[in-house]
């Protein structure tokens, strides 16, 4: 099952466009300017999604969609987000019954937009049930049958909203049916030229194998350090690439960019805050050493992240099948965002959306944290895994 | 979405101050984010911000009768027929914001500027042999500003240091932070 690049994008389009009316709406009931400052569609195996929803609970909406698309898409926020905004439209307000209208209300707004722009984009007539108010923990939040293959692919739209009063800061989780989507999106084999596709059905092998990249890469730095590191996340995500920068945020981070070359070409970070680069830099210089990230834990920095760089591009050139090569590494020092806004500038040259694949690694007292962040060539990434052999993607464990 | 000559110049245009902010006049804080590719005008003295600019440019608008300013956050010099909003673009950007703030009342030919960010802060080995984003960024703002007839009163640009702006368009006063607090006003 193929979906075409452009098409993907505009439906990232339109799913913004709706958060943003959402966050409009939200944000006159709110008397605050309400922004999203991102909104990426993450593409999962079922049972990754399982996994990552297990445990929280989750209110929401549910829509059915007859006509042009069909199946039912559900809008979910955290019980907790939902019940502090509700709080602070209504002070002491924060019972069951407000909560429930202002989350139908914000879900009706979002959907509604996101399916009014599918159905011009597409020029078809969608028709909308009244929304269902849910409320569930983990992915019973999702229709019924949603999730029954562990292994079936899962499109997941995720607004991160905020204000400028930073107290509020919430996420808008929005899960169509993948059956409705794919119907709509999607093709039995490859459209245009190489590159114009993504096989979807190989999304999960590659989210898996960049999940053992990145588990390669905290092995290295549990190696390099003695301190123990787990993978505690790996997403891949598409996202317009002026929201890129936003993802980081303006905290200041430490550590190593690099360039890569071969198929696919592109680039990838490796980003701690500074709390936990001079933890683990300090781990590798055998000396004491100034407080701050001074010359010797530069060079720390630098020599670890060439030895994860080098775990994690392995592991997608076996799979991948190809050659990828690596730059020397650049030590940088600055807000997150303001680092990755050069890698954006130069993809955006080509591209409007790019996939962003986020690893993070963290130790179990959660003292070091490090983001592994890897942005290539869309039409590069497509056509490499255009080439996976299918026995790699049935290969996949369901977990 | 967002094409040159809509009033609305980016999904966080001065709009947003309005309904919203019912009290706007009386509470001279009132801050507007910008995002990356967006741009927002300001025609009663709101704050404009925006953070983390690497080689991205901030172009900080000001037609100092009228008090109209805007803010464009751009990533690249010209759009040239590649894909995006014109906001993700210097000359682009600066035509549309330009324009939007003439339909708030600014007069286009009484607008100042002043430009911040445009580091390189990252040096790469492929492609882009005519000088780095920052740079070209940089050339493209001063042409287009120029052809506007647009003079420019401060600039803070290029050096290997991250850059995050807050606009007072109630003043003109732009304050550019670096990593770490130290900040300078133009």
């Amino acid at each position: 099952m193929y979906v075409d690049i452009q098409s993907l994008g505009e439906f990232s389009d339109l799913a913004s466009q709706g958060a943003d009316r959402a966050a409009d709406a939200l944000g006159q009931l709110a008397g605050a300017n309400v922004y999203v400052d991102v909104t990426d569609v993450t593409l999962m195996a079922a049972g990754d999604l399982r996994e990552s929803f297990a445990g929280r609970e989750f209110v929401g909406v549910e829509i059915g969609l007859q006509g042009g698309v069909t199946g039912q898409t559900v809008m979910a926020f955290e019980m907790d987000a939902a019940e502090s905004l509700v709080d602070r439209l209504m002070p002491g307000g924060g019972d069951g019954e407000f909560v429930r209208s202002g989350v139908t209300e914000a879900g009706n707004i979002m959907t509604s937009g996101f399916i009014d722009g599918w159905a011009d984009h597409l020029g078809v007539a969608i028709d909308m049930t009244p929304p269902a108010y849910v409320r569930a923990t983990g992915t019973d939040i999702l229709p019924d049958g949603a999730l029954d293959d562990d292994r079936q692919g899962v499109f997941m739209f995720e607004s991160q909203v905020s204000s400028m009063d930073e107290e509020l800061e919430f996420a808008i989780y929005m899960l169509p049916e993948y059956a409705g989507l794919t119907d709509m999106l999607g093709y039995d084999g490859p459209v245009g030229e190489a590159g114009d596709a993504v096989p979807v059905n190989k999304l999960p092998t590659f989210n898996r194998m960049t999940e053992q990249g990145a588990a390669a890469a905290a092995d290295n730095i549990t190696m390099m350090t003695g301190t123990e590191t787990d993978v505690d996340v790996s997403r891949l995500r598409f996202v317009p690439v002026q929201d890129v920068p936003a993802e980081l945020g303006s905290e200041t981070v430490a550590g190593t960019v690099f360039e890569l070359h071969g198929d696919p070409s592109g680039y990838l970070a490796i980003l701690f805050d500074e709390a936990s680069a001079e933890e683990v830099a300090g781990g590798m210089i055998p000396t004491e050493t100034e407080p701050g990230i001074g010359d010797m834990e530069k060079g720390a920095l630098r020599e670890l992240g060439n030895i994860m760089t080098s775990g994690f591009i392995d592991g997608w050139a076996n799979v991948l099948g190809t050659s990828i090569e690596h730059t020397p590494p650049q030590f940088v020092h600055d807000m997150g965002s303001a680092v990755m806004s050069p890698l954006v500038s130069r993809l955006g040259q080509t591209q409007d959306h790019a996939f962003i694949i986020d690893s993070t690694v963290r130790t179990p007292d959660g003292n070091v944290r490090c983001d592994i962040y890897a942005l290539p060539d869309q039409r590069e990434l497509a056509a490499a895994l255009d080439r996976i052999e299918p026995a790699a993607t049935d290969g996949g464990l369901p977990r | 979405m967002g094409s040159l000559g809509e009033a609305t110049v980016s999904p966080t245009d001065s709009s947003r101050a309005g309904p919203s902010s019912p009290s706007a006049s009386d509470r001279s804080t009132t801050r507007l984010k910008v995002g990356l590719s967006e741009a927002a005008v300001a025609d009663d003295g709101e704050v404009l911000v925006t953070s983390g600019l690497g080689s991205c440019l901030g172009v900080a608008l000001r037609d100092p009768d009228s008090g109209v300013g805007g803010l464009l956050h751009a990533m690249l010099p010209i759009a040239d027929g590649r894909p995006g909003v014109p906001e993700k673009f210097v000359v682009d950007g600066v035509d549309a914001t330009i324009d939007a703030m003439a339909e708030a009342g600014a007069a286009p030919g009484a607008v100042r500027a002043k430009i911040a960010g445009a580091a390189e802060m990252i040096e790469f080995n492929a492609g882009g042999g005519d000088g780095s984003v920052g740079e070209r960024n940089v050339a493209a703002a001063e042409a287009i500003l120029s052809k506007r007839g647009v003079s420019v009163d401060g600039a803070d640009t290029g050096g290997d240091r991250g850059r995050s702006l807050r606009f007072d368009t109630a003043t003109g006063a732009l304050h550019v932070s670096y990593a770490g607090g130290e900040t300078i006003v133009l």
